[in-house]
């Protein structure tokens, strides 16, 4: 459906290198990366508000690399919405209209049909100075909807709502999603890409780190910086695995030994999931995948504690309030954790 | 509550407003003083006085002319010099501004040398019958000279003030950069444009240096008052001179309102 070849792009100190990837008909496509990561530029690149320095876009066999903006049928909302401000939420959804034949009739029909989707109907004659951050945010989908793009690209498309109309709009983008609307979605938030995507392709400093179904990137991310972002932070390299009787021995630090029972190519890496990791008392043998630390650092969030134990490299272990209750942790405290052997995944 | 008040009689805020107090004297007083001098009689009789209502005609018909002729171009050109980047736009826009640091009877006298008859403009006009030396379109295109910066340049704020992204959100919805200019860049800017088109009048209207080298005959009411001064003296001027402001004045509150209606 749509095909990005090897696009490249410098501006500046930044530069989009050898970007390519495939969407397919109805995919809702995710990308995935830190501000400055070269997400919104990619998305002005396949819209053609800029020009690739190399690579191409073909989209539905055709290919657009050099067809002009206005000419590419494709869809973007921007991260700002640019509604139009002087002209009405009607006139804002009926603007890509213009020229296209409709009858009068015709262009109310599409306009009402557009604002009935996306619940705005009692807004249409209102001007966009008095909406809502959620209101307008609609305004835009209906407008690059009504222009039935044959991709929908997005721009944060849940930045700036708060938490209640965020949920809203998921529930809007899956719908959209499900009537078979191919979506090229950004964002910073992993949980939002999560939610959302059929395929997650992580972007960092301009280049694709990982490309996959969501489950898999979260199970078997590709980098520290793809791990960080989807909220692990127990991310190791792995130096050297040997195997001792029916383990492997992974060394990730020096004097620093993980066992697990898979094993582990040398520079690939190592992750531990933060809530399998325990606390013992400190009495009783020094068993494998025993640490003594010390807790440097304890963060509380609703639900739970993060507890950093520095054991000679940093451990994230994450306690349940009820837990906490009794373990009775502080910081500056030592203690003794326990990773259980199943918890070390190579990936 | 209170500190509002100490803030009011701080001696600080005292010097300010008494400074300010005396620019704004400064400004009113010389009108003022005018206004006080001259009788409602008098003003009528200067408004039954046809030479003095064929010149204030006369005065608003071309510096309207120069400004909705020139207009059509000055307008684009603003646009590109509030989007494009170019070699020598600095240079441009110091082209641009040069009318406004120029002695306007130098102004004038370069605007004789372009369009006498000897020079290709002239000939031009000629073709049409027409010798723009003490020609009301002489006059307008003296008038435009001194006062197209102000057109340009409120009209190129205003552009800049459209945000970019509104133009590529446009595109992007698949219209022409024509339809964008029409439907998007022009309304957004439009007030701008509206405050530059009633300076650039008014500075037309008022323009005295650059048009009595232009044409002495057929009179604006500018050179009638400067003429009048000079041959009968102060209080022969002086009523002219009040219906002209009052004229002005007219105008100016009639197109403010107008425009102001239209951006509401």
């Amino acid at each position: 459906m749509l095909e990005l070849k090897k696009i490249s792009k410098r501006a500046g100190d930044f530069a989009l290198q050898d970007i390519s990837f495939h969407v397919s008909k109805g995919e809702y496509f995710v990308l995935l990366g830190v501000s400055g990561a070269g997400k919104t530029m990619l998305l002005e690149i396949i819209a053609g508000l800029r020009n690739p320095d190399s690579g191409s876009i073909v989209i539905n066999g055709r290919e657009l690399t050099h067809v002009k903006a206005n000419k590419r049928g494709v869809g973007l909302v921007f991260q700002d919405n640019a509604i139009f401000p002087h002209l009405s939420v009607e006139k804002n959804i009926a603007y890509s209209f213009h020229g296209k034949g409709y009858s009068n009739n015709e262009v109310r029909s599409r306009v009402l049909k557009w604002a009935e989707t996306m619940n705005i109907t009692d807004l249409l004659s209102r001007k966009p100075s008095g909406l809502s951050g959620g209101e307008i945010r609609r305004v835009a989908l209906a407008r690059t909807l009504a222009m039935e793009p044959t991709v929908l690209l997005l721009d944060e498309p849940l930045s700036s709502l708060d938490v209640l109309i965020q949920y809203d709009m998921i529930r809007l983008l899956k719908k959209l999603h499900e009537a078979g609307q191919t979506i090229i979605h950004v964002t910073h938030d992993f949980n939002e890409a999560y939610s959302l995507a059929d395929t997650l392709t992580i972007i960092n400093s301009g280049k694709i780190e990982q490309t996959g179904p969501p489950a898999e990137v979260f199970r078997n991310p590709a980098s520290r910086f793809v791990s960080a972002l989807t909220g692990i932070r127990n991310f190791f390299t792995c130096l050297e695995s040997k195997r001792v009787e029916n383990l492997y021995c992974i060394r990730i630090k020096d004097g620093i030994h993980l066992y697990s029972s898979e094993p582990c190519s040398p520079v690939a890496s190592v992750i531990i999931r933060e809530d399998e990791i325990a606390f013992l008392p400190k009495d009783g043998s020094v068993d494998n995948n025993v640490f003594d630390g010390e807790i440097t650092d304890i963060i509380p969030s609703p639900e739970f504690f993060s507890v950093v134990v520095n054991a000679g490299i940093n451990f994230f272990a994450r306690v349940t309030n009820e837990e906490m209750k009794n373990l009775n942790l502080h910081t500056g405290d030592s203690v003794r954790i326990k990773i259980p052997l199943g918890s070390v995944i190579p990936v | 509550m209170s500190g509002i008040k100490s803030a009011l009689i701080s001696p600080f805020r005292i010097i300010l407003i008494l400074l300010g107090s005396l620019i704004l004297l400064f400004l009113i007083a010389p009108i003022a003083g005018m206004f006080l001098a001259t009788t409602v009689s008098d003003i009528f009789e200067s408004a039954k006085d046809t030479e003095v209502r064929d010149s204030i005609w006369l005065t608003l018909f071309t510096a309207m002319g120069a400004t909705l002729f020139t207009a059509i171009g000055a307008i684009p050109l603003a646009y590109i010099l509030a989007r494009k980047d170019f070699k020598l736009k600095r240079f441009v826009l110091g082209l641009i501004d040069l009318p406004i640091v120029i002695p306007h009877s130098a102004a004038g006298i370069a605007i004789l040398g372009f369009i006498s008859r000897d020079t290709a403009m002239g000939k031009f006009a000629s073709n049409f019958g027409i010798d723009l030396v003490g020609h009301p379109a002489g006059i307008s295109i003296a008038m435009a000279f001194v006062s197209l910066p102000f057109l340009i340049n409120a009209a190129r704020d205003g552009f800049i003030s459209v945000p970019v992204r509104l133009e590529k959100a446009a595109l992007v919805l698949g219209a022409s950069p024509i339809r964008i200019f029409f439907s998007i860049s022009l309304p957004l800017a439009w007030k701008n444009i509206v405050s530059g088109l009633i300076m650039m009048f008014a500075r037309g209207m008022s323009e005295f240096g650059a048009v009595v080298i232009v044409a002495y005959h057929p009179m604006v009411t500018p050179v009638l008052i400067f003429e009048r001064f000079g041959s009968f003296g102060l209080s022969y001027a002086r009523p002219a001179a009040v219906l002209f402001i009052l004229v002005s004045l007219l105008f100016f509150v009639v197109l403010r309102l107008l425009t102001k209606t239209k951006n509401a």
